[in-house]
């Protein structure tokens, strides 16, 4: 089908993912590849670019403003369902991956939604939808292994991975060093009985010589399988330095962490509006229409106003805190931004208010 | 039957993971339309020359192989016996060997027939049936023949 294209800038068009890889040059300026209509596109690995990846030649997987996600999975808005090891397997310097929904499907054990290979660095993933409805073990939504890597991860949702949503898996005894910048993101139902390592952002170092570095803030997890944390280490020896504030939970693992307060812990996941209460109000949690946006203002939602605003500490210079999962300006000013991928905040109208004066003229009829 | 892009122009990247010259990249129905940026002749009606053509890839329409069994050409050769085609990453959390490698079958144009040839380098597209192909679509390793 011809309108089952995406193009670059450039003006070329390509109708497969990975052609438009295989073609992919940054050494000049960056290579972006837009999804431009509702067609479940098939994965890729991204590897092996012409030229040498910077912060400012980088290839760049988008969708066009058309079809772009409205924040929940579906079949209206440019996606990618695939199968593999990787459904996306990113193995550049400095790719970018935005706006775009990542669901795994497959029947294979050990997948995840996006790999990202050895000694791969500053890979951006902004404003994702990164889902699976698979329930083989080993699932991941994001996954590294045992090698050198950095990425950045913001405004994206992540669930129903059955070990982690996001899985920093550094688990041999060599010098390995990850750093993971997660900002922004709602993880949920991650984890399944008998996964070691479930959680939704797990932490394994598997030897002395290994360091994880998580930077997390204004992130939501809940709901991991029972028994596993919503932060959690799976330490054998090694450091995890867990850095991060205005996180919320569904367990206590938070102040295990150190990465928030213990106001934050403990919520509970509810799609129904609360007037009061420790509680993290969505918009649909049934199996098959989950929709993670959070619901409304009520006084119970303790992700509304209680994240920090950390436009201008953007890890990555290509991200923008000011805005949450589809776009929408967060609130920066009063309260405070929403935890999470969304933000419930209605834009100001410009100019104010407009006050018109009715003149009232007297005349002389006499 | 499939159409098939394969890698025509190796990009000079020594990634495991990046295509080399002669991989299956993706396969689609006969039917489909490529862009502009995947074939040849699109490029050319879209712009009027190959000017900016990169020849990174080429077309071959193979009668008498489907998509599916075209994908499953596409598979990496994890048992690799030359290291430099292997990533090796670790065992995973069951122990097992997690690995990354080349493309298992790739196909041989150096030792395509000329006329096979002029077409790829002229037009970047090409018509075969499966038996024609099957001497030059073969196993990175073995040099066996495709099915």
């Amino acid at each position: 089908m011809a309108d089952q294209t995406f193009q670059i800038g450039t003006g070329e068009t390509y109708t497969t993912i990975a052609g438009w890889e295989a073609a992919s040059d940054v050494s000049t300026g960056f290579w972006k590849g837009e999804l431009k209509d509702t067609a479940a596109y098939g994965g890729v690995t991204i590897a092996g670019v012409t030229g040498t990846p910077s912060i400012s030649n980088y290839v760049w997987l988008s969708a066009t403003s058309g079809n772009k996600h409205s924040g929940l999975a579906g079949t209206t808005h440019a996606r990618i369902a695939a199968a593999g090891a990787g459904a996306v397997t990113i193995s550049d310097d400095f790719t970018r991956i935005d706006d775009i929904e990542i669901g795994l499907t497959g029947s294979n054990n050990s997948d995840e939604a996006i790999r990202i290979t050895a000694n791969t660095n500053n890979v951006l993933i902004s404003r994702c939808i990164i889902w699976t409805g698979t329930t083989q073990i080993d699932k991941d939504g994001i996954y590294t292994g045992n090698w050198d890597c950095s990425y950045s991860v913001d405004n994206s949702i992540i669930y129903g991975f059955t070990r982690g949503g996001i899985n920093a898996q550094s688990w041999q005894n060599s010098t390995r060093t990850q750093t993971v910048n997660i900002d922004y993101c709602t993880i949920v139902k991650c984890g399944s009985s008998g996964e070691v390592e479930s959680a939704g952002i797990t932490s394994r170092t598997g030897g002395t010589n290994v360091t994880n570095n998580i930077n997390v803030y204004n992130t939501g997890c809940f709901d991991t399988a029972s028994t596993y944390d919503d932060f959690a280490n799976y330490t054998e020896a090694g450091t995890t330095n867990w850095t991060g504030t205005h996180n919320a939970s569904s367990d206590a693992s938070l102040t295990s962490r150190g990465i928030a307060t213990s106001a934050q812990e403990s919520l509970t996941l509810t799609a129904t509006t609360q007037s009061s209460g420790s509680y993290f109000v969505v918009q649909n949690i049934g199996a098959g229409t989950e929709d993670y946006q959070l619901l409304d203002e009520a006084a119970g939602n303790l992700a509304i106003g209680n994240a920090t605003d950390r436009v201008g500490s953007e890890p990555d210079a290509r991200q923008d805190f000011s805005l949450d999962i589809v776009g929408n300006t967060r609130n920066t000013s009063s309260p405070s931004p929403d935890i999470g991928a969304s933000d419930i905040y209605t834009t100001p109208v410009s100019g104010g208010i407009e006050v018109f004066r009715r003149r009232i003229m007297m005349r002389n009829v006499a | 039957m499939a159409v098939v892009l394969f890698c025509f122009k190796h990009k000079g990247t020594d990634e495991v993971e990046g295509h080399r010259r002669g991989d299956p990249i993706v396969a689609m129905r006969n039917n489909h339309i490529w862009g502009s940026g995947e074939d040849k002749r699109a490029h050319l009606a879209l712009h009027g020359n190959t000017d900016n053509w990169t020849d990174a890839t080429v077309l071959i329409k193979i009668t008498g192989m489907s998509v599916a069994r075209a994908t499953a050409l596409m598979n990496r050769d994890t048992r690799a016996a030359n290291i430099s085609d292997i990533e090796y990453e670790s065992p995973d959390a069951e122990d097992r060997v997690v690995q990354l490698a080349r493309k298992m079958w790739r196909v041989r144009f150096a030792e395509m027939p000329p006329a096979w040839k002029s077409a790829l380098n002229n037009i970047g597209y090409l018509e075969v049936t499966i038996d024609e192909i099957r001497p030059y679509f073969r196993h990175r390793r073995s040099e066996e023949v495709i099915a």
